[in-house]
């Protein structure tokens, strides 16, 4: 072939290259993550492997401190939790309801996705519909919200963290007086979140802990998302905005829990 | 003046050889290296690195192919923007080694400005591909910074893989 030819040869090659990277970018979001995780569970595993050793052997001290603290934070909240449960149980059957469909966690390591350079936006979990996970469906520790589950193959899901552009979660106050939309934002330079349509007519006090809703069957409800530092916008007579820290930053995730949802009558 | 050049690169019998396990370390050491280099403001971006390396030394469609394979793979870690990463670091491959077929000269300047150029401009695309968008620090102080680091790097390497007459 001449040079012209073998030029011109070339020029297709790349043409067709990129067409398929656009056409794997049109994908269906579960299509892409079937690609990943095929590229993930065969060409990239021993990496990863490597990656996740590594990791685990640089943090074991820390993690094996947070674990203990988290455990006993959950040993006391476990009791607690089950008086409340009979008590709801005795109360059901004296109005004679029947029992609320069961809903149920499962755990699961969350790996985190990244360009150089770029910021934790994304994550991969090792469960998905064969476990029982439907996106979208709530991803969060022991401490708080972490992200939402966006799409899952038979073992596999992509979810966002909250830092993610697209990511909204609908909060209350524990007294329920206040009730808005959180989004991801930037405070003082620093990733954090922002409540926007709060009340105009109710002041939320920097410290108040936000919750999960639980509006929309998206997260469970009562689940710690973040704790509100300050005023950061007064749309005037209508809604404030707050800048809110998060209960968990990505960096400090590395066990989750998958809400998987009850299935409804 | 690309007359003049190609035929030295492509005689090149074992520094074919050499060049294809150089950019294989690159690639390699980017995805082992990735969690700690991702935690730095200021690292090399061995991927770019790899795919300018390959667009030096092989021909378009092959730096190309490299490019693509490439993007897949830190799509698929990333879990981000795979076919937009793969379809940008292809174009990138193709287009570097067309532009050094054009313009290589014997400058010792050429290769620096050429490396630095290619990894600052694949580092942003990369970055407003994924969605991460770079404040001014990001586009005029970590991102040239990576760069410069990445071009020794690929200069170091070229040195030590280019047979000198």
């Amino acid at each position: 072939m001449d040079g012209t030819g073998r030029g011109r040869g070339e020029l297709v090659t790349t043409a067709l290259l990129v067409a398929l990277g656009v056409v794997i970018e049109m994908l269906s979001p579960s299509a892409q993550l079937e690609l990943a995780y095929a590229l993930r569970s065969t060409v990239l595993r021993p990496v990863l492997a490597v990656q996740r050793e590594a990791a685990r052997r640089s943090s074991l001290s820390v993690r094996l401190g947070r674990f203990e603290a988290e455990r006993d934070s959950l040993a006391r909240e476990l009791v607690a939790a089950r008086e409340a449960e009979q008590q709801n149980a005795w109360m059901r059957t004296l109005l004679g309801l029947g029992m609320r469909p069961a809903d149920s966690l499962v755990a699961v390591e969350v790996e985190p996705g990244r360009v150089p350079g770029g910021q934790d936006q994304t994550f991969l979990l090792r469960v998905g519909t064969a476990e029982g996970i439907a996106a979208p469906t709530g991803v969060f520790t022991v401490r708080g919200l972490i992200g939402v589950v966006r799409a899952s193959t038979a073992h596999a899901s992509q979810g966002q963290f909250w830092t993610h552009p697209d990511f909204r979660v609908s909060v209350r106050t524990a007294s329920g007086q206040a009730s808005g939309i959180v989004r991801a934002g930037e405070d003082g330079g620093q990733r954090a979140m922002i409540l926007d349509g709060a009340p105009y007519q109710t002041d939320i006090a920097p410290g108040t802990v936000l919750y999960t809703s639980g509006i929309g069957d998206l997260y469970p409800p009562g689940i710690p998302v973040g704790t509100v530092r300050a005023v950061s916008a007064v749309e005037s007579g209508w809604e404030k905005s707050y800048r809110v820290e998060p209960a968990v930053r990505p960096e400090q995730v590395d066990i989750a829990f998958v809400w998987r949802k009850p299935s409804r009558p | 003046m690309a007359e003049a050049v190609a035929p030295v690169r492509a005689e090149r019998g074992p520094g074919e050889w050499g060049a294809a396990v150089t950019v294989v370390v690159f690639v390699a050491a980017h995805f082992l290296l990735r969690p700690l280099l991702v935690s730095w403001t200021v690292a090399p971006d061995l991927l770019a690195g790899g795919v300018l390396f390959a667009s030096l030394h092989a021909r378009p469609g092959t730096a190309a192919g490299v490019g693509f394979a490439a993007g897949l793979l830190e799509g698929a870690v990333a879990l981000e923007a795979m076919g937009a990463l793969a379809a940008i670091l292809a174009l990138a491959g193709y287009g570097a080694a067309r532009s050094r077929e054009l313009f290589f000269a014997d400058s010792p300047l050429f290769l620096p400005v050429y490396v630095f150029v290619g990894v600052w401009a694949l580092r942003l695309a990369e970055q407003l591909a994924t969605g991460s968008v770079p404040g001014w620090t990001g586009w005029v102080l970590e991102a040239p910074a990576s760069a410069i680091i990445t071009t020794v790097l690929v200069v170091v390497a070229d040195r030590a893989v280019t047979p000198r007459p």
